[in-house]
């Protein structure tokens, strides 16, 4: 029990990190469309990155190993530069819309136009960064990240008839724009099975030091902590349905999606969405910039590690510093974050397979889990997940140009 | 070498952690050189680390691009061979007994260390 408190901040966090850029953009298009129809792709997508954390935890827990070394040593190089090339590249995407989020929230608050802030918002980043440790980051993003639960409140404020809300947890099929509910479906997915997280997940396993006696730790933070957190995405589409659906104002801004919460803030709405949309972006871009600098030192073999002094594993320090950079530079264009969100999203199931088929074998694999393999049923999961994930692969392109 | 009988060289020695013998990670066996001598079996002599021959493994035809073979040396240092002899496999990875900011393998890390020491207040 000494490690309680590991466990309810392990959760708490996971909950105040859940929503960012994607998954606020997504619930909120899905609510606003569609009403409460797609809530069951978020209980989906949820239970899927819920377990799919798990593993990866337990990998780490079980080998000290996080994903990108796992992969590299079982699958070689060859096959890793695929999901690797991806998640990097999904970094740079998913970094460049969570840092232009935070900007588009700093402009609802100032007034001041959203690629002023671009840099700042990096820089901030690069600071947390810089001075943090691993814990004073995800801790800090996590328990700054509970703001976000004002999408809860608001949901329960409004009193959506219960009834409707439950039959939104099963999948059916709408009355039209049938291409434009399958993408913003495949888009929950997309925004919430992200590479980033499993890695930063497992990566975040080893740095907090946990070992084989732990797993309950593990797979209680991975379950509830996931769970829990896309209660949250919930509360978006929940507020969406209710406040936008009627009034048929449509997410395409995230301006627009701020007017969720005028009903129920009142003129403190428009602020209370750009500080939760603000820290949820701030907080994302944070882990991704980190994880991108996990992914390539892990791979790679290089020192790495938060809690390290920065000088110790420079090379470490020049990747997340370098995300950094590159996120603001692309930033700096004034392109869309939102656009940008779509991008990633159709990426990251792009390269689902690649990242999901691995686990298959590593679960598999008693050199890194010894006696905490999968049994029959989580194979049967996984070969249907990655099966899942191919078709979807297939199809997201041509749903985004048809649907997006 | 631990258990020479038992060595598989894909599965126990190709990209798998290097660390050095403090202990201090020097990168991945991107590579591996064997010797086939006329009078008997091959024989596993070094491990390589750099990325010059990772690039040739992941992506050969990018690889031999002109501009890559020129600056990966430069910016990353070159190749570093670490005799087999030096090499003990321990788990998932494999420990050099070698120290490594004596060799090339860290020649990146100690130029980033160096600029990076000019900035002030990190961890």
């Amino acid at each position: 029990m000494k490690k309680l408190p590991t466990l309810v901040l392990g959760i708490v966090t996971s909950i105040g990190g859940f929503v960012e850029a994607g998954s606020i953009s997504t619930a909120a298009q899905a609510g606003s469309e569609f009403g409460f129809a797609l809530l069951w792709a978020i209980g989906l997508a949820a239970l899927i990155v819920a377990m799919l954390s798990e593993m990866a935890g337990r990998v780490a827990c079980v080998s000290r190993r996080s994903m990108a070394a796992a992969v590299r040593e079982r699958f070689g190089v060859p096959f890793q530069l695929v999901p690797l090339v991806g998640e990097l590249l999904i970094d740079v995407v998913l970094l460049t819309a969570e840092i232009g989020g935070a900007a588009i929230a700093l402009k609802m608050l100032s007034g001041i136009a959203f690629p002023w802030w671009i840099v700042p918002v990096a820089a901030l980043a690069w600071l947390v960064l810089w001075l943090g440790s691993f814990s004073f980051i995800e801790d800090g993003v996590g328990l700054l990240g509970t703001i976000t639960l004002s999408f809860v409140a608001a949901a329960w404020w409004l009193q959506p008839d219960a009834g409707e809300v439950a039959r939104g947890f099963v999948p059916r099929l709408p009355d039209g724009e049938v291409t434009r509910y399958a993408f913003l479906a495949i888009g929950i997915v997309g925004a919430t099975v992200s590479p980033y997280l499993l890695n930063f997940y497992s990566s975040g396993t080893i740095e907090e030091g946990l070992g084989e006696q732990d797993l309950w730790i593990n797979r209680t933070t991975a379950y509830l902590g996931m769970m829990m957190g896309s209660v949250v995405s919930m509360g978006v589409l929940v507020t969406a349905a209710v406040v936008l659906r009627p009034a048929h104002v449509m997410v395409d801004s995230y301006e627009n999606a701020a007017l969720m919460f005028e009903p129920v803030f009142g003129t403190w709405g428009t602020a209370l969405f750009a500080l939760s949309l603000g820290v949820g972006c701030f907080g994302a871009a944070v882990e991704i910039a980190l994880n991108a600098a996990y992914a390539l030192a892990q791979s790679l073999g290089w020192s790495w590690g938060a809690n390290l002094p920065r000088r110790q594993a420079a090379r470490f320090t020049a990747a997340f510093s370098l995300m950094l950079l590159v996120a603001a530079a692309v930033g700096l264009t004034g392109i869309d974050p939102l656009q940008l969100t779509e991008i990633a999203l159709a990426l990251t199931v792009l390269f689902m397979p690649a990242v999901v088929l691995p686990f298959l074998v590593l679960m598999n694999n008693s050199a890194y889990l010894k006696t905490h393999r999968s049994g029959p049923i989580g194979n049967v999961i996984l070969a249907a997940l990655t099966i899942a994930g191919a078709l979807m692969a297939l199809v997201v392109i041509p749903l985004e140009i048809a649907g997006g | 070498m631990s258990d020479a009988a038992d060595l598989h060289v894909v599965r126990d020695v190709l990209d798998k952690a290097v660390v050095d013998r403090d202990g201090r990670p020097m990168g991945r066996a991107d590579s591996v050189t064997i010797v086939v001598p006329s009078d008997g079996p091959p024989r596993l002599e070094s491990v390589v680390i750099g990325s010059t021959v990772l690039a040739h493994r992941a992506a050969p035809r990018l690889a031999r691009w002109a501009v890559l073979e020129r600056w990966l040396p430069v910016v990353s240092g070159p190749p570093v061979a670490v005799p087999f002899d030096r090499i003990e496999c321990r788990g998932l990875g494999l420990k050099a007994d070698v120290q490594a900011g004596e060799t090339a393998a860290m020649n990146l890390e100690q130029r980033l260390q160096r600029w990076l020491a000019r900035i002030p207040g990190s961890r």
